[in-house]
């Protein structure tokens, strides 16, 4: 179904294992994470690369009003209720070349809550799609839905307003991203028992920090605490900060930069900010994506900074060889 | 990463160990803005017991390191540490902000070694950058027509090699970039091409 023209770039062949994926969540509702995956997989499309964005906001799905576009025929619910075979048949062309989209269910009570297997399927099937940039927009919450999204591929990006209300979610939301990873990494009963505990913001072992957890785990079993150490070494989110005003309201992400270290042990990228912009308002109203809609608003050049910044990290522009 | 408790002096403000006065000075400013207690950045992560314990440690980690006969002794500490297996490597967040300034200049950026430019990539970073194919033609005095051609890497449309290098070559000058370097990344797509034809 997806004819995205792509006449340049590297064939599908040069592709497979290069692709990418981005998972963009961080807790709060709100916080702007649908205008940043549909802005950067606009200009992510600019580079060549044949891109998908995937609306996983099950149940309250509207990545397609943020480009304009009606609700579309087949949606994720067809994925995930069996009514087309693979993934592929439910990407939709938009008017922007090389870009692609899944939109998400939107009313289906049952699409909204898949069974386990539902969601590992999907899962699977994503990570199978034959293109270069995956965009994954996630939906509110720290449910473990969402979680499970955000740790499909090891380029998870936060993105968290400067406002305390938000700040306290992205705290808990990577808390509890860290602790559902390692979960599934560790077989042991007892950690297992433990780390669902943690889960709990007041549980009764004290547990706060993935410190606290890799402490209590390597009490039980000392190579599960190394592991978990080294569980806590690889995990680099990355943070955005938007609708920033001041400088000290940029400032406030180099201070999460050190907090997350210190306090948490996690080493996090700031990516960079994306200043508030009466354009963004205004692009949103108009269903007209910002960086088409307004190309020199400030907002639109730090959205390109930013896709600058992720696409140089990423092998699919470089040699090979070298 | 340890624990703050387990964190070095230098660890807790974020320098390195040959941090100058001055150096130290700025970094416990910092710090102490990142955990005072109205600071939004760490809203609901510490307890008002742990905010204040971090700050008492932050501020005598400041009064040693600032102390010229106090910061002796306490690296000569830290080293015999060390020589015990206690590890004491700066936290290197210092670097991570230096390596990751945001918003950086257009034209300032750095692209890492083995970086490809093709056509595609070249109009990627080109409109990043804001700007359109009217001003590259305007500055290179290339036409639009070729400058198209060349973001599309279609290289039947153009001329001959020689003039395709001097077109990359001015407009990778026209985007601050360094015009050898991309002309011979760029071209390596025209190499491909022209052995593909020739079989």
């Amino acid at each position: 179904m997806v004819s995205l023209s792509g006449d340049q770039g590297d064939g599908s062949e040069a592709r497979k294992g290069r692709r990418t994926i981005w998972t963009i969540g961080g807790g709060k509702g709100g916080s702007g994470k649908t205008f940043i995956a549909v802005n950067l997989g606009i200009c992510l499309s600019r580079f060549g690369g044949e891109v998908v964005l995937i609306d996983t906001d099950l149940g309250g799905a509207n990545i397609h009003t943020f480009l304009g576009l009606s609700y579309p025929k087949r949606t994720l619910s067809d994925f995930i209720n069996k009514r087309v075979e693979g993934i592929r048949d439910v990407v939709m062309d938009t008017d922007i070349p090389n870009l692609g989209l899944v939109v998400g269910a939107q009313d289906l009570l049952n699409a909204a809550n898949p069974k386990e297997p539902q969601k590992w399927k999907l899962i699977r099937h994503i990570n199978s799609l034959d293109v270069d940039y995956i965009i994954l927009d996630l939906g509110a919450g720290s449910s473990f839905n969402v979680l499970d999204f955000f740790l499909i591929s090891k380029n998870e990006i936060l993105v968290a307003t400067p406002e305390p209300t938000c700040i306290e979610n992205t705290y808990r939301f990577i808390k509890s991203a860290f602790f559902r990873k390692v979960k599934k990494v560790i077989s042991h009963f007892g950690v297992k028992e433990i780390i669902d505990m943690a889960m709990d913001q007041r549980n009764e072992r004290g547990i706060k920090t993935p410190f606290d957890l890799i402490e209590l785990a390597g009490e039980i079993d000392k190579s599960i605490g190394l592991r978990l150490e080294q569980e806590l070494e690889s995990f680099r989110p990355k943070l955005i900060i938007n609708q920033v005003r001041t400088k000290s309201d940029v400032d406030i992400g180099f201070s999460m930069q050190s907090a997350f270290l210190k306090y948490f042990g996690i080493s996090m990228d700031y990516l960079g900010y994306i200043v508030y912009d009466d354009e963004v308002w205004q692009s949103i109203q108009k269903r007209k994506p910002l960086v088409l809609e307004f190309p020199q608003s400030r907002a639109s050049k730090c959205i390109n900074e930013i896709t600058l910044k992720l696409i140089l990290d990423k092998p699919f522009l470089f040699d090979s060889e070298e | 990463m340890k624990r703050i408790r387990d964190q070095t002096y230098y660890d807790l403000l974020e320098v390195g160990r040959g941090a100058s006065t001055e150096e130290i000075r700025r970094a416990y400013r910092r710090e102490k803005e990142i955990f005072s207690s109205t600071s939004i950045a760490i809203y609901s992560l510490l307890e008002p017991e742990e905010l204040k314990r971090i700050n008492a440690t932050i501020d005598e980690a400041y009064r040693v390191l600032t102390d010229e006969r106090l910061r002796a002794e306490y690296d000569r500490r830290l080293n015999g540490l060390e020589e015990k297996g206690f590890s004491g490597e700066p936290l290197g967040t210092t670097a991570i902000r230096e390596a990751h300034p945001v918003q950086e200049e257009p034209g300032g950026i750095v692209f890492p070694h083995g970086f490809r430019f093709t056509g595609a990539g070249l109009k990627g970073i080109r409109e990043s950058m804001g700007i359109d194919l009217k001003q590259i033609s305007q500055k290179t005095k290339i036409n639009r027509q070729n400058l198209e051609w060349l973001e599309q890497e279609r290289f039947e449309n153009l001329p001959a090699l020689v003039y395709i290098r001097g077109f990359i070559i001015e407009y990778a000058k026209a985007l601050n970039l360094d015009p050898h370097r991309v002309a011979d990344s760029y071209l390596r797509s025209f190499y491909q091409w022209q052995n593909k034809r020739k079989i």
